[in-house]
């Protein structure tokens, strides 16, 4: 990767973060009434907590999070890195998709994520789908996230987003 | 700056003077306020936005993070690299794109910092307490220090004992552009910080709240050190445009500050002139100070009432 697109892909990374919910360092409350759950969606992954469904229109995918049954907006791929910090009663996610400009999901081999419970890091293998490579990320009670890593093929660091200062609880 | 930090900065000057045998240093505030001249003539990384203070020996600290004084502290026991190797296109200030921060460990006499990737590793280890000696060549780094070096095929090990400082010892396993001088620039980049900043860049991982880790108030415009080990630390001004990790060439401009007619020039040396030049092909010179103390980097202050969003609007060099 070249110098000058290591560089705009950091500074994409910031102004992405930044507007993404980081800002404010608050964990957003998924509505009640919000949108619904897309029909006819590919299951990409699936836990207790939640699921991540992928919507191929015949304008363009999106994928959506869905958290304890409650959904988020169905997002489509967009390059750059994207953290969505999101909370469900007491159940907090967060939501990280990335791609490139060329809208490459292979960008990420895998992820790291840091935080008061892990803070030496753990690997979480990405979820891959509408051109972007997915993180959910489920806090355990108590934990505070410092921050993640996306990680290229080769070992070397694609971005890291920080969340310091998202709430422990 | 406001009376009482200058008197503390002054007497803690004039401590150090007493104790130590250097050129003529004078202190970072106050020095390289520019007005335009009578006579006209890296690493990483993005930034990452924090201020960096230099820390006096037996002295006194300064830290003006966020604005605020701190009480004297200890001395400068700790670095942050704003400079890493690269496995692919040389020193940068960006972590995007080299290895990444793998670990954080700190006693109460060492610090270690490691990044990692398929093709290079690279440890910084700074020792608080007496190190033997490491065998090997001597070879430049900054300011006319000399390290010693001992670097082969597979990897290496650089030692130096910064001044008035811990030892720093670099490591390096793997494929490393530039051999040595990619080593030589992580010494260059490197900032000498006090346990304070320390703990703020390190307390979480190496990621921070995007807060400015150390800042220099150079009067009409204040220059600080943003990011975290992350993703690297960058060099930026308030309400600037863009953000810079001091990678060579030898200088480069950040602002405009929040009034928009001031300039900081921000060097990879930290003494001497810099020659600015304008778009308009005008010319002038500028006088640069350390940026803190015990750093390779300098700064000064030029005026220009200009902005053009994403363009350069000049470009510097040292003096000849």
């Amino acid at each position: 990767m070249t110098r000058d697109v290591i560089w705009a892909v950091a500074v994409a990374s910031l102004i992405v973060s930044a507007c993404s919910g980081d800002e404010g360092r608050e964990w957003g409350a998924i509505r009640e009434f919000g949108p619904s759950v897309v029909a006819n969606a590919t299951e990409l992954a699936a836990t207790d907590d939640f699921r991540l469904l992928l919507d191929e229109r015949s304008a363009g995918s999106c994928v959506q999070l869905v958290v304890n049954d409650v959904p988020w907006d169905c997002i489509e791929a967009s390059s750059g890195v994207r953290s969505i910090p999101l909370r469900v009663d007491d159940l907090r996610v967060v939501w990280l998709t990335v791609s490139d400009e060329d809208g490459i999901a292979a960008v990420a081999d895998h992820f790291v994520v840091w935080s008061s419970v892990d803070p030496d890091g753990r690997r979480i293998e990405p979820i891959t789908a509408g051109g972007s490579a997915h993180l959910v990320w489920v806090m355990q009670p108590g934990e505070a996230p410092w921050g993640v890593q996306t990680v290229a093929a080769d070992g070397t660091l694609y971005t890291a987003t920080s969340m310091v200062g998202l709430p422990a609880s | 700056m406001n009376d009482a930090l200058e008197d503390r900065l002054r007497r803690t000057y004039d401590a150090v003077a007493e104790r130590t045998s250097v050129d003529a240093f004078e202190p970072p505030t106050g020095v390289g306020l520019g007005r335009r001249p009578s006579s006209p003539r890296r690493l990483a990384a993005p930034a990452l936005v924090a201020a960096v203070v230099a820390v006096l020996v037996g002295g006194l600290v300064v830290i003006d993070r966020r604005g605020e004084e701190s009480p004297a502290s200890s001395a400068a026991g700790h670095v942050l690299p704003t400079l890493l190797p690269n496995a692919d296109v040389g020193p940068t200030g960006l972590s995007g794109g080299g290895p990444r921060l793998v670990s954080i460990a700190s006693t109460a006499d060492t610090d270690v910092i490691e990044y990692a990737s398929d093709d290079l590793d690279v440890s910084i280890r700074v020792d608080r307490a007496p190190v033997p000696d490491v065998a090997g060549e001597p070879v430049s780094v900054r300011d006319g220090e000399v390290a010693t070096v001992d670097a082969h095929d597979e990897g290496g090990l650089l030692r130096w004992n910064a001044t008035n400082g811990p030892a720093v010892t670099i490591e390096w396993t793997g494929t490393l552009i530039g051999g040595v001088d990619g080593i030589v620039e992580v010494v260059h980049g490197l900032l000498l910080v006090d346990e304070a900043t320390w703990a703020t860049a390190t307390e979480h991982g190496g990621f921070t709240e995007e807060e400015a880790l150390l800042r220099r108030d150079l009067g009409p415009i204040e220059v600080f050190v943003h990011g975290d080990l992350q993703s690297g630390l960058w060099f930026g001004v308030d309400a600037g445009l863009n953000y810079r990790g001091l990678v060579p060439p030898s200088c480069v401009l950040l602002g405009p500050g929040g009034d928009l007619d001031t300039w900081a020039v921000m060097t990879r040396f930290s003494s001497g002139t810099a020659t600015v030049m304008w778009r308009d092909e005008i010319v002038e010179d500028v006088q640069i100070s350390p940026f803190v103390t015990g750093s390779a980097f300098g700064v000064g202050v030029v005026e220009r009432s200009e902005v053009d969003l994403g363009r350069s609007v000049g470009e510097c060099e040292e003096a000849s």
